[in-house]
């Protein structure tokens, strides 16, 4: 076979100047590899959006907040309120503790009958910065207040964010729970809203400290589909792949349309093997051009992403399909003859 | 480098193209290879570079006292029509040649600036090669077989497409060349015959009747 004596440094020189030359026929396509590489991260953005969104609605109305007690209430169980309150380290957790419910009470500035509940400062945060938290569904949101207590003390409140149904603080007055309580029937778990609640409660349920009965965690929420699982086999995240794919059909069907170009390498002296070398270091230029706008923009929008990383890698294999495919659509032309090149131009 | 046929003969199924056929083209001479269309100007081209098998006979090379196969990597092709990096500019296209045999870049770009300006194009070099006339386009091929250092040059129809007086040009290209390069053009047009040195033709007892 004819061997040449390009050196790559000036094959990639060749490969540049003709992808990045605003005249050059790549050049368009260049552009839609940069668009394709802003698109993908910016839909993977929208799509972490509408499931976090979702996530976030669902977290309201109890989906990954575990009440662990009891198997059986005929056995039992009481649980250590510190090693409840320590689930609140592990990764998966957000929130842990316990609640005893305190009766009810009249508060002047509230209403009658009020419930008031004693609760961890590890499973409602806002008790670390206020003596009495304030269910939104009893008083509106507002700035913090002095809230005068059924036994005349007065305590710095603030109406509490809203929690889910199953913790049961929308519609009290929570307080500090007392040091003296070191046991108690039930512990309250806030999980990740990306934790998968059947992969981890064994091992919390684990983790705790108790005696009596057999304990079980009890995910009171019921979907039908779970949104993570409902994300995770989404057909859309085939997109990023299918756009590449499009592109490298394009890129491939022009390449196709230059063998005027091919022919005058060729029948200048550039072997089947530098040509080959040029095709592949054109299309890899185009596609790591989508890869890099694509991690640049990751970079951008990581904050509203589930996962930025897998973004990225998308972008890396939808970048590593182009070459591939749109190479693979020219294959044939480096190793025709250069007459044959220039009769088909 | 001498070019040497002895009774070649070369068909596609049970179409003859040429047979019995013999010459020589001389070294450092431009020979017009010559034929009326379709009489396989351009196969006996392709076999001339081993691209293209004979049924029978033989073709060889002869520099000296040596004696080679016919080898692509020898030849520099100057085709018919606009075979070019149609948005690179004409001194990128020439340098191409250059490069390829692993010359440096300002190597690369002296040798193709002097082939540009042997062809009357050195004004042009910098000239997006899409916004050239045919008859420069076909300048800048031959710009580009003069830049490489490739002892045989072979161009196939060159004047195709271009007017009588691009046709003119380039017998003038031809016939004013100071290269040491075997030369051959692939012609029926009687302006590049006549700029050549020497003429070889396809005769009819070559071009087997349909």
């Amino acid at each position: 076979m004819h061997r040449d004596r390009w050196v790559f440094p000036q094959l990639a020189r060749e490969a540049t100047k003709n992808v990045f030359d605003t005249h050059s026929r790549l050049y368009g396509l260049l552009v839609v590899a940069v668009l394709i590489g802003v698109a993908i991260p910016l839909y993977s953005a929208w799509e972490s959006g509408q499931l976090l969104t979702q996530l976030h609605e669902e977290a309201n109305q109890g989906r990954n907040v575990l009440t662990i007690s009891a198997l059986d209430q005929k056995s039992p169980a009481e649980i250590s309120r510190r090693s409840c309150e320590g689930l609140t380290h592990d990764s998966d957790v957000l929130r842990a503790g316990v609640r005893e419910s305190q009766g009810t009470s009249d508060f002047s500035q509230l209403g009658t009958l009020i419930p008031v509940t004693a609760v961890s400062v590890t499973l409602l945060p806002e008790l670390g910065h206020y003596g009495a938290v304030v269910g939104n569904a009893i008083r509106k949101t507002g700035p913090p207040f002095h809230l005068v207590m059924p036994d005349g003390t007065v305590q710095t409140a603030a109406v509490g964010t809203t929690q889910p149904d199953v913790i049961g603080t929308a519609s009290s007055v929570a307080v500090g729970l007392s040091p003296d309580v070191t046991e108690s029937t039930r512990c309250f778990v806030v999980l990740d809203p990306l934790a998968r609640a059947a992969a981890v409660s064994d091992r919390l349920v684990a983790e705790l400290e108790s005696t009596g009965g057999a304990l079980i965690a009890d995910d009171q929420f019921s979907e039908p589909r779970d949104p993570i699982e409902t994300y995770l086999v989404r057909p859309d995240r085939f997109l990023p792949l299918l756009l590449a794919f499009a592109g490298a059909i394009t890129a491939g069907a022009m390449g196709r349309l230059r063998t005027g170009e091919w022919a005058a390498y060729r029948m200048s002296g550039t072997s089947s093997r530098s040509l080959l070398i040029i095709q592949l270091l054109e299309q890899a230029s185009i596609a790591g051009c989508l890869v890099v706008t694509a991690s640049l923009t990751t970079a951008i929008v990581w904050p509203r992403m589930v996962s930025p990383l897998s973004t990225v890698l998308e972008a890396v294999a939808a970048g590593a399909l182009w070459v591939v495919v749109s190479v693979l659509v020219c294959i044939d032309i480096p190793f025709r003859t250069p007459t044959t090149l220039a009769k088909d131009r | 480098m001498q070019i040497d046929i002895s009774d070649a003969r070369v068909s596609f199924g049970s179409r003859v193209v040429f047979t019995g056929m013999t010459a020589t083209f001389e070294s450092g001479v431009i020979t017009a290879l010559v034929g009326p269309s379709g009489s396989g100007k351009s196969t006996l081209l392709a076999a001339m570079a081993g691209y293209q098998q004979l049924d029978r006979g033989d073709i060889s090379y002869r520099n000296g006292e040596r004696s080679l196969s016919p080898d692509s990597g020898l030849i520099a092709w100057v085709p018919q029509g606009s075979n070019a990096l149609g948005t690179r500019t004409a001194l990128d296209n020439v340098m191409i040649a250059p490069l390829s045999e692993g010359r440096a870049p300002d190597d690369a770009r002296e040798v193709a600036t002097r082939a540009l300006v042997d062809v009357g194009l050195g004004d042009r070099a910098d000239q997006r090669v899409r916004q050239l006339s045919g008859g420069e386009l076909q300048r800048v091929s031959f710009a580009r077989a003069l830049a490489s250092s490739k002892p045989i040059i072979f161009a196939d129809e060159p004047s195709a497409g271009l007017d009588g007086a691009n046709t003119e040009l380039l017998g003038a290209l031809l016939a004013g060349l100071s290269s040491h390069a075997t030369i051959v053009v692939a012609t029926h047009d009687p302006i590049l015959i006549d700029a050549a040195e020497a003429v070889v033709r396809l005769r009819s007892e070559h071009i087997h009747a349909p």
